[in-house]
């Protein structure tokens, strides 16, 4: 449960993505599979696959920095200041080592209190199986009458380019240049030649503009532009038909997509989730799953009441957007901003609670890599330096834009290929040791040219950990287990 | 789980499209049968390791 698996199942949901159910499946079965891994094994890990755990905490940072800050622009501030809040919350959440009994609820609690406005956007607007039918059946997505991008225009984000599928007639709410793409048919057949005519107007508040199929438009940034009601949202899926079913993919994409997917989140979870406490916790051990179901459900509603209430969701394709879109679009106007308040506190409990969980997992690494050095008694102050310093690198790869889930994959990919893989091969230290370096390897390979470097390097790394010629493991229990040794357990009871 | 609903993904006649109250199968199946098998099956093993006896080392 984190802000950016609610921002990718609530935007996939948005988009139509024909794998979405199963995507939103391999989240629910993740999670779940985490909870249900063994405790740590007592086998420290060695010191570079500590530091390549460390890099793959860093890189899920990182992601959920990127969602906070775009939630920060939703909310009419810079992303600047929104990465800026977001990384200081997380530094202060990694300096201050006490109060963890506390901390360990904010997850929870941010999951069930973004899920509040949710209910009350189905009270108001209908159930969910309602809402899909209504939306599978619309001959197109257009834009709504009383859109805000139809009434007072709103601003584009930066660098978007507009497709359009039908002639459409677009105004300037603001002056500003427009550049318009023409791309004509020259000659006939299939396989016609285009010619590319690129034109730039100076338009002025009011000045209208007729786009013509095919043509792209790009406006400058923070110019708002007003639709026409009625017509296709450009970006957005044809028809609802088109958006409930998608389009036909190939087989093999879709195995390689679904099983990169599992592989990925499921060996990423079982490094990075913590396992469930089996002992004398039974209301945990009920509503933890249950919990996790909820949030993956209700992260698929607030895309679904997203794509039914503002289809033109697909011109602003920020994380979280619908989201906040939803609570815009409510009935009662006065309720809009008490539930827009609702949501974001939600949203930065959710991020708390996340923070904190990878708080512990990265202190319990860094005591692993102290042990590894022959330093086994690591002070709570280093340990919060160490965590700090991550957290700042995180900030620093999130200043640079990168796609939250790509960044959330790669983090739980390497997680997976350097050290759940290796240790799943039982071989041993040495085993292990070269297990770690195929996979952290073969998956930075692989990430340069497919998209689910995971399905690729886990199977080398466990590869080259059973081949390995050492002494093997002897102990009956899983060794697969995220732990970094007694060490880290020590930290984490502490 | 996640084979069923390859399973459904890829079927001739695209049985994953046809709806089942007016919702698509593959949906239900995503959302809302897997998970709930998930669930329960996770809960029911949870719950069995903590009634289940220490075991030594």
């Amino acid at each position: 449960m984190s802000p950016v698996v609610l921002a990718v199942l609530a935007a996939r949901a948005v988009a139509g993505d024909p794998q979405f159910p199963l995507l939103a499946a391999s989240i629910a079965s993740a999670a779940v599979v985490g909870l249900l891994a063994p405790p740590a094994s007592a086998r420290p890990l060695a010191p570079v696959a500590a530091l390549a755990l460390l890099a793959a905490l860093m890189l899920v940072l990182a992601a959920e920095l990127v969602v906070m800050a775009d939630l920060a622009r939703s909310l009419g501030l810079t992303r600047f200041h929104g990465l800026v809040a977001a990384a200081v919350l997380a530094l202060g959440v990694a300096a201050v080592p006490f109060g963890d009994r506390w901390w360990r609820l904010a997850a929870p609690v941010g999951a069930l209190v973004v899920l509040v406005p949710l209910a009350l956007v189905i009270a108001s607007v209908g159930p969910p199986w309602i809402v899909w039918r209504d939306v599978a059946s619309r001959p197109a997505l257009t834009f709504d009458e009383h859109s805000a991008w139809v009434t007072h225009g709103r601003a584009l984000p930066e660098g978007t380019r507009l497709t359009f599928d039908e002639p459409h007639r677009v105004t300037a709410a603001t002056a500003a240049t427009w550049r318009v793409v023409e791309r004509d048919p020259v000659g006939r057949g299939d396989a016609q030649p285009v010619r590319i005519v690129v034109r730039e107007w100076r338009l002025n508040p009011g000045d209208a503009l007729t786009v013509r199929p095919g043509d792209q438009l790009s406006v400058e940034p923070e110019a708002r532009v007003r639709f026409e009601a009625g017509r296709r949202v450009p970006g957005a899926p044809a028809s609802g038909i088109s958006w409930a079913d998608g389009g036909r993919r190939r087989i093999r994409d879709i195995l390689v997509a679904v099983g990169g997917t599992a592989v990925t989140l499921v060996g990423g979870g079982l490094a990075l989730v913590a396992p469930a406490p089996m002992r004398g916790a039974t209301v945990a051990i009920a509503l933890t799953p249950a919990l996790i179901v909820a949030f993956v459900l209700g992260a698929t509603l607030w895309g679904l009441y997203g794509i039914a209430l503002a289809p033109e969701l697909s011109l602003v394709p920020r994380a979280l957007a619908p989201v906040l879109e939803v609570v815009q679009r409510v009935d009662t106007p006065s309720w809009r901003a008490a539930l827009a308040g609702l949501v974001t506190t939600a949203l930065v409990v959710l991020f708390l609670g996340v923070v904190f969980a990878w708080r512990v997992r990265a202190g319990a690494t860094l005591a692993g890599l102290a042990v590894a050095f022959r330093r086994p008694s690591m002070s709570t102050a280093a340990t919060a330096g160490g965590t700090a310093a991550v957290v700042v690198l995180a900030a620093a790869v999130a200043w640079m834009r990168g796609d939250p889930w790509q960044l959330f994959t790669w983090g739980l990919g390497l997680a997976a290929s350097a050290v759940v893989a290796p240790r799943l091969a039982a071989a041993g230290p040495r085993a292990e040791l070269v297990g770690m370096a195929v996979g952290t390897g073969a998956f930075a390979a692989a990430a340069l040219w497919i998209p689910h470097p995971a399905l690729v390097a886990a199977p080398l790394a466990w590869l080259a950990g059973s081949c390995t010629w050492g002494e093997r493991d002897a102990s009956p229990k899983p060794p697969y287990a995220p732990g970094v040794g007694e060490a880290a357990a020590r930290h984490e009871r502490r | 789980m996640l084979a069923g609903g390859v399973a459904l993904s890829i079927t001739p006649f695209e049985i994953g499209t046809i709806r089942l109250a007016g919702v698509g199968l593959l949906w239900w199946y995503g959302l809302v049968a897997a998970p709930a098998v998930a669930v329960a099956v996770t809960a029911a093993a949870l719950a069995w390791g903590a009634r289940a006896p220490d075991t030594p080392e």
